[in-house]
């Protein structure tokens, strides 16, 4: 029971950055499939539609920044804990960047017909990315809490 | 279960309102190029779709409603998408309707129970409330009012701008619930297709198109 609570503990530890890694790649594939067919469209500024794809790759950075908070030596005491916040802010990680990527291909498909409101249709982009900001942060509060 | 296409629908131009448009924002040829990129399976399902729901007559549509009723049937029963069948549903249907309008603003007769007229599914309600001014549809289908005027004002461009723009707004509806899905792309290609079909009743529209694709073909865009 002890090495499975452990076990457990080791999870909570990788899971932010491997949950934030599959999750970058989902939103930045759909992102990227969007800004392709969006150059096949436009005639320049190809550039900003590619910059735009890359913005769902933050979430596994922020999934990097919270496993290595929690990385501490695994004991019985924290590894609980380690577990809950690892494996919650991955989640969180996650979806909210396969959310993004979603809310980038709309905004590269619609600031391709209408390049004047490329800036305003990242508002969504920027707001999901708020949600991944929150995740974090407090997962890095809490783990300040758990035994060292 | 539908697909993702990000890329097929991020290659697509933006389709104006067809009374909008004085353009076709992408000719027939780019848009079969750009509709390679469907799943074999959904191009099929497409393209037997479109033979059934082009706006305008085609070589390929059946001519006669026995031949129509038999190939919607058919189409209803092989098509896999969901949102597909439920178009064909929803316009041939409206197209049931408003023959059934026709019909009966030239005197004829109420067609006979097992008589192959029509096709979706009001069908029976239209037969069961035949002498009804809407056939008892109005909730439905609330462009029934004006569609029926508008054929006893015998205006029939008004007619057909109001019976687009129906289907029009059933297909921006479809294609907002999954803006990236087969839904999305199957809406655009209608959509597409009721352009051109208005775009080709416009003279000047239409003069404007063709200067456009000769401008396409000397400058090699």
């Amino acid at each position: 029971m002890e090495t499975f609570i452990v076990s457990m503990g080791w999870i909570g530890i990788y899971a932010p950055l491997a949950l934030g890694a599959i999750g970058s790649s989902f939103g930045c594939a759909r992102a990227g499939m969007a800004a392709c067919g969006a150059l096949l469209e436009v005639e320049g500024g190809y550039g900003k539609f590619v910059g735009v794809a890359a913005m769902p790759s933050s979430q596994t950075i922020f999934g990097i920044v919270v496993t290595m908070t929690l990385r501490r030596e695994m004991t019985l005491d924290n590894a609980a804990g380690i577990f809950a916040l690892g494996i919650l802010s991955g989640v969180a990680l996650l979806v909210s960047s396969i959310q993004q990527g979603s809310t980038c291909a709309a905004a590269i498909n619609a600031s391709k017909s209408k390049p004047e409101v490329f800036g305003i249709s990242l508002a969504p982009a920027a707001l999901v990315e708020g949600f991944s900001v929150f995740a974090m942060v407090f997962a890095l509060v809490l783990a300040a809490a758990l035994p060292k | 279960m539908t697909g993702n296409y990000y890329t097929l629908v991020g290659s697509l131009p933006y389709l104006p309102h067809f009374e909008k448009a004085e353009w076709l924002p992408i000719s027939r040829l780019k848009l079969e190029q750009r509709l390679k990129m469907l799943a074999p399976e959904d191009a099929e399902e497409l393209a037997r779709a479109e033979t059934l729901a082009a706006w305008q007559m085609t070589l390929a549509k059946p001519k006669t409603d026995a031949a129509m009723v038999a190939r919607y049937r058919e189409a209803m029963e092989t098509t896999r998408q969901p949102a597909l069948r439920d178009y064909l549903e929803y316009r041939l249907g409206l197209q049931t309707l408003v023959a059934a309008l026709r019909r009966r603003k030239a005197g004829l007769p109420e067609p006979a129970r097992g008589e192959l007229w029509g096709m979706g599914p009001w069908v029976e309600t239209i037969l069961a409330h035949w002498h009804e001014p809407d056939f008892h549809l109005t909730v439905i289908h609330r462009w029934l009012p004006e569609a029926r005027k508008h054929l006893d004002d015998r205006n029939a461009l008004a007619l057909e701008r109001l019976l687009m723009n129906v289907v029009w707004q059933w297909l921006s509806r479809i294609a907002e619930s999954h803006p990236f899905g087969f839904e999305a792309v199957f809406a655009f290609v209608f959509k597409w297709d009721i352009l051109r079909a208005w775009l080709a009743r416009d003279p000047a529209a239409a003069k404007t198109w063709f200067q456009e694709l000769i401008k396409e073909v000397i400058h090699g865009r």
